[in-house]
């Protein structure tokens, strides 16, 4: 055994002397960095030039938050995501057939480790992925568009297209597993289930609770009318930033058909406050005139009464305009040319 | 509204009802008028124009021919079956209208009574909608719900005046089979629902969306059922609909068995079933003590539910029971409709809804809604269990997809309509003012401040009401009211204008071309073609067919020479594209244009890859950045020939893309010769080539005619300039 490990020790030498890296070592060079081979300066001609019978899919990006590249940093992410997936299916990096291999390279712009590596391949705009294809030149290769679209339909799409260009048909996407998110849930589950069993009374009555139950009801209500699905079908950004960069903006102005993802927590506090107060003048303002019809000893204090019930109608209804004027006023601001408005507030 | 005690005041009631609801449908009919009075009697839209055509069919055929009604006009060669495979009910009520007119002695064109079909069911909703709410809360809040769904955008969006389609009714009858529905399940009236059982088969022979019915009707008995509800009423409501109702739908020819084996239908069954287990256990209960029935129910339920799941996993297994179909599935996944069934994801109906939309729908209802609901589950009476089940689903479909605000906008309506009756309740009570030097020795002070309270209160709610018609008015003449046929402009010094090219590409189609002349278009304008031109299609908007709307996807998407080829094989005479770079008309094909490559691709991924369609920056233009499949394919041809000859022959500026065209991207057209193009340039009409007599390909014959006027000219260029010999 020792024998054949020697000779084979030996042999690999030998090949490598020939060859610039083997399948293996790019393997190896992959392993110190979980999987993705960091180019520097001094390792990216021995890891790309040579003979190579492995594609090599190299990602040159800046994550540097000083660069400002978001993209760069939303990538990456998705790169790492792509590679996983390659490498869950096939651990050595190796094609299925064993002749080829597909590696993953990636250098993040520091000029002084790395930035003889952006100057080779004559980078302007990072992130950039490039696809180079076996043999022994490394200005042959190919650079891949990213699609605008982020996450999962990025990912699958940079996995297809890989797939197309080194022609191996079992490159399969693989969404990884949350742990954070999995453990949270587990916890919280155990903690609930805990506390129900400690309190099944309460529990019991909290869950037959006709207000628990119409207060949940409605939440879920607010949160779909206010665009909650159109979210997260469309996965909406979450805010935009003015064309100059030094605003941030909370609406997409004049598209109605369109929305950021602030926009439904924007609508959806408005509808919120607009539901309170239209309840608490229908069921608060009564009760509360009720209560104070008669004073601790029973006997009757209309005048009391009548005056609370004042004040509360006026705040209540005050209030109901203020916001309702928000949500005219919000509205207006989506859709060009509405003629109607209420209460014109000074930010607007 | 407490009924009166003297028996004048009752009359003053009703008197004031009836009043009011003339006034509602007044207001319901009138508002959709708009679109008749500024632009004329017309049908509107898409698949307006193929329920049109197949009413004319069916008043001039006879309701048997109707039912065998096979069509060879579109669909080119394989026809459609049309009588098989659309909801009658919408024809058959304007045949009966039309028959019922002229019987008394009022002949009008079929076209009128399509025309104003809508508006005239939008009077029937208020009424149903009056009942419906009467029966969750009383006739005030009745009234409120009848004026509400009589002007509420998201409904006047469908119903129109002219906008003839199956949603004009299905919301009709969908109001009036839950309306019976309540009153079958509060009173246990075999009588109410057998006629919510009628009213069911009525909606499943006018729209797909009976599904919705089908669906919520056992919801809201299983919940019921869950909240320990169960009454002889509830059984006696829903055995009766359930039976009637399904039998019944089994009768139109597109359903057929669908009720006993698509997974749609599936749960009103299981509920059935759960509902007799149930009255069985009820029954049991009644008749032998506590512990023995305790014994008895856990068997049972064990054993009905591995009947019951295995015996699901079988038939579906073998095939006896259908998976769910695409477009019901789509709502609940949302990414399956876009990795699956381009074809429906590429429809702008079923794209998920941005909050404005709801606004726009609804306005202040659209607040008021979930306080209604709420003020529901305060008191969540059987009837109210069924408005929340409506209220969470619905708004969860219109959240994901926007046509579907048209369910969700009548429980807006009622549950709007409940939170401001019961705000009318609390403050609009100004009795006390005419009880002078009562007993009870209220002040003048208290009865002044009870005075300002409730002016404030009913007078900003009526405020809010009367902004609330304002808005619809608003919304109803800006937004709705267009045929889109026809579509509304302005002249560069702001006086009104048409642009009518559509008609006038359709009438030139009707009067220029052979009458079996074959037209090849996107599958959008196939209803249009059908029904204005009266020429053959290859699809239409029934989309029943993805391969062949991918084969003319693909034609378009192919350089001219391949395409000549596809379409030449299906026969096709006429190619016409829409193209809206001129006028500034959003809609046209090259906007649509990557659906079309899209659905292709499903078909035929080795030859047509979207990203070939996009600049190597994955942008898609149409300057001379475009990728050079884009300049090479059809679509781009057609849309574009000649358009720079409008400037200065170089570049042309699409309006609707800003980007410049030049001409020498567009390049030669060769095997299509231009016919016909509309005033705005929004129509394009061309002709395929016949082939070359001399056998040669349409190119070597377009090259060779180029090279003779290029050897023209330079001939002409050569002449010797000979100067006068002296």
């Amino acid at each position: 055994m020792k024998g054949t490990q020697l000779a084979w020790y030996v042999f690999a030498l030998f090949v490598s002397l020939t060859h610039a890296l083997t399948n293996d070592k790019l393997y190896k060079e992959a392993q110190k960095n979980n999987g993705v081979i960091q180019l520097t300066n001094t390792n990216f001609h021995k890891v790309l030039g040579g003979k190579r019978d492995a594609h090599v899919v190299l990602l040159l990006t800046a994550t540097n938050p000083q660069v400002g590249c978001t993209l760069c940093i939303e990538f990456e992410s998705e790169f790492s995501q792509v590679a996983q997936s390659w490498q869950q299916d096939h651990p050595k990096g190796l094609s299925s057939d064993g002749e080829s291999g597909l590696f993953f390279a990636r250098a993040d712009y520091e000029p002084r480790r790395n930035g003889e590596v952006f100057t080779h391949f004559k980078v302007n705009n990072v992130p950039r992925v490039f696809v180079l294809p076996p043999g022994d030149d490394m200005d042959l290769f190919r650079i891949m568009n990213l699609p605008a679209e982020s996450g999962a339909t990025r990912v699958a799409w940079v996995i297809q297209s890989l797939s197309e260009l080194t022609g191996f048909n079992d490159y399969k996407m693989h969404e990884p597993i949350n742990w954070g998110s999995v453990i949270i849930t587990s916890l919280s589950t155990a903690i609930v289930t805990f506390i129900v069993k400690k309190n099944t009374a309460i529990a019991a009555r909290v869950i037959t609770s006709k207000a628990v139950w119409g207060v949940g009801t409605v939440f879920v209500i607010v949160l779909w009318i206010s665009g909650y699905m159109f979210n997260s079908i469309r996965g909406s950004q979450y805010a935009g930033v003015s064309a100059d960069g030094s605003k941030v903006l909370y609406f997409l102005e004049g598209q109605q058909q369109n929305q950021f993802g602030v926009e439904t927590q924007i609508v959806s506090v408005i509808y919120g406050a607009l539901i309170a107060n239209i309840l608490c003048l229908i069921k608060f303002v009564p009760y509360a005139k009720k209560f104070y019809a008669h004073d601790r000893n029973g006997k009757p204090t209309p005048s009391k009464a009548i005056l609370i019930e004042l004040t509360l109608a006026l705040t209540f209804s005050s209030f109901l305009y203020l916001s309702y004027s928000a949500l005219v006023a919000v509205f207006r601001l989506k859709s060009v040319g509405y003629p109607f408005k209420l209460f014109k507030f000074p930010s607007f | 509204m407490p009924e009166a005690k003297s028996y004048n005041l009752q009359w003053l009631q009703i008197l004031l009802k009836t009043a009011i609801f003339l006034a509602i449908t007044g207001a319901a009919v009138s508002s959709r008028l708009f679109s008749v009075i500024r632009f004329e009697s017309i049908i509107h839209e898409f698949d307006p124009w193929f329920n049109f055509r197949a009413t004319k069919y069916l008043v001039s055929n006879g309701f048997y021919k109707f039912l065998n009604y096979f069509d060879d006009r579109t669909w080119y060669p394989l026809g459609r079956v049309t009588g098989g495979t659309l909801y009658p009910g919408l024809m058959t009520t304007s045949a009966a209208i039309w028959h019922a007119l002229r019987h008394i002695g009022l002949p009008i064109d079929i076209r009128n009574i399509c025309v104003l079909f809508a508006p005239a069911f939008s009077g029937i909703t208020a009424w149903a909608t009056y009942h419906f709410t009467c029966e969750i809360k009383d006739s005030s809040a009745g009234l409120l719900a009848a004026a509400f769904i009589a002007i509420a955008p998201g409904y006047i969006s469908r119903s129109v005046a002219g906008s003839y389609d199956n949603e004009a009714i299905a919301i009709t009858l969908l109001m009036v089979t839950f309306m019976f529905w309540i009153k079958a399940m509060k009173t246990g009236s075999i009588m109410h629902s057998t006629f919510a059982a009628l009213f069911y088969f009525y909606m499943v022979s006018a729209w797909g969306g009976y599904v919705f019915i089908t669906n919520l009707i056992p919801l809201h008995v299983f919940i019921l059922l869950l909240m320990g509800r169960y009454s002889t009423k509830l059984y006696s409501a829903y055995t009766t609909w359930y039976a009637i109702g399904t039998i019944a739908s089994m009768q139109i020819p597109f359903v057929g068995f669908l009720p006993i084996r698509s997974n749609d239908h599936m749960a009103a069954l299981g509920v059935f079933g759960l509902i007799q287990i149930v009255a069985l256990g009820s029954f049991v209960k009644s008749q032998v003590s506590w512990e023995k029935f305790k014994t008895v129910m856990v068997l049972s339920l064990l054993l009905l539910i591995a009947v019951g799941v295995s015996g699901l996993f079988v038939l579906t297994y073998f095939g006896y029971i259908a998976p769910w179909t695409g477009r019901f599935y789509s709502l609940w996944d949302t990414n399956y409709a876009k990795i699956h069934i381009p074809i429906i994801a590429s429809v702008s109906e079923h794209q998920p809804t941005a909050w404005p939309s709801f606004f726009f729908d609804t306005q202040f209802l659209i607040w008021l809604f979930p306080a209604g609901v709420f003020l529901l589950f305060l008191e969540l009476k059987d009837e109210h269990v069924f408005v929340i089940a409506y209220s969470v689903l619905c708004s969860y479909f219109a959240g994901v997809m926007v046509r579907l605000m048209l369910t969700l906008t009548p429980i807006i309506c009622v549950c709007a309509a409940v939170t401001v009756s019961k705000l009318f309740d609390e403050y609009l009570d100004f009795s006390f003012l005419c009880k002078k030097g009562s007993s009870e020795g209220v002040s003048l002070r208290d009865r002044t401040l009870t005075f300002i309270t409730r002016v404030t209160v009913c007078g900003s709610m009526l405020f809010y009401l009367y902004l609330f018609v304002y808005h619809c008015t608003w919304v109803t003449s800006n937004a709705y009211s267009s045929p889109s046929v026809v579509l509304p402009s302005r002249n560069p010094d702001g006086s009104p204008a048409l642009i009518d090219d559509f008609r006038e590409a359709y009438y030139w189609l009707r009067m220029n071309t052979a009458e079996d002349a074959k037209v090849a278009a996107w599958w959008d304008y196939g209803y249009q073609i059908g029904g204005m031109a009266d020429r053959t299609t290859l699809v239409d908007n029934n989309t029943w067919n993805n391969t062949h709307i991918a084969i003319v996807g693909k034609a378009m998407s192919s350089p001219q020479d391949k395409a000549y080829e596809i379409l030449k094989a299906h026969d096709v005479d006429y190619v016409l594209v829409i193209y809206g770079g001129l006028i500034g008309f959003s809609g046209d094909d090259l906007n649509k244009f990557l659906w079309m490559v899209r659905i292709s691709e499903g078909i035929w991924p080795e030859e047509i890859k979207e990203r070939d369609y996009f600049t190597p920056n994955g942008e898609y233009r149409m300057d001379a950045a475009a990728s050079q499949t884009m300049k090479d394919s059809l679509m781009y041809k057609l849309s574009y020939y000649r358009f720079p000859s409008l400037f200065n022959g170089v570049e042309g500026v699409d309006r609707i893309r800003n980007q410049r065209i030049r001409q020498e991207d567009i390049g030669e057209l060769d095997y299509f010769e231009e016919v016909f193009t509309s005033e705005n340039w929004i129509v394009r009409l061309y002709k395929l080539k016949n082939p070359d007599h001399l056998g040669r390909d349409l190119r070597a014959v377009g090259d060779f005619d180029r090279n003779t006027v290029k050897g023209l000219k330079k001939r002409s260029v050569k002449k010797p300039n000979l100067d006068p010999r002296v």
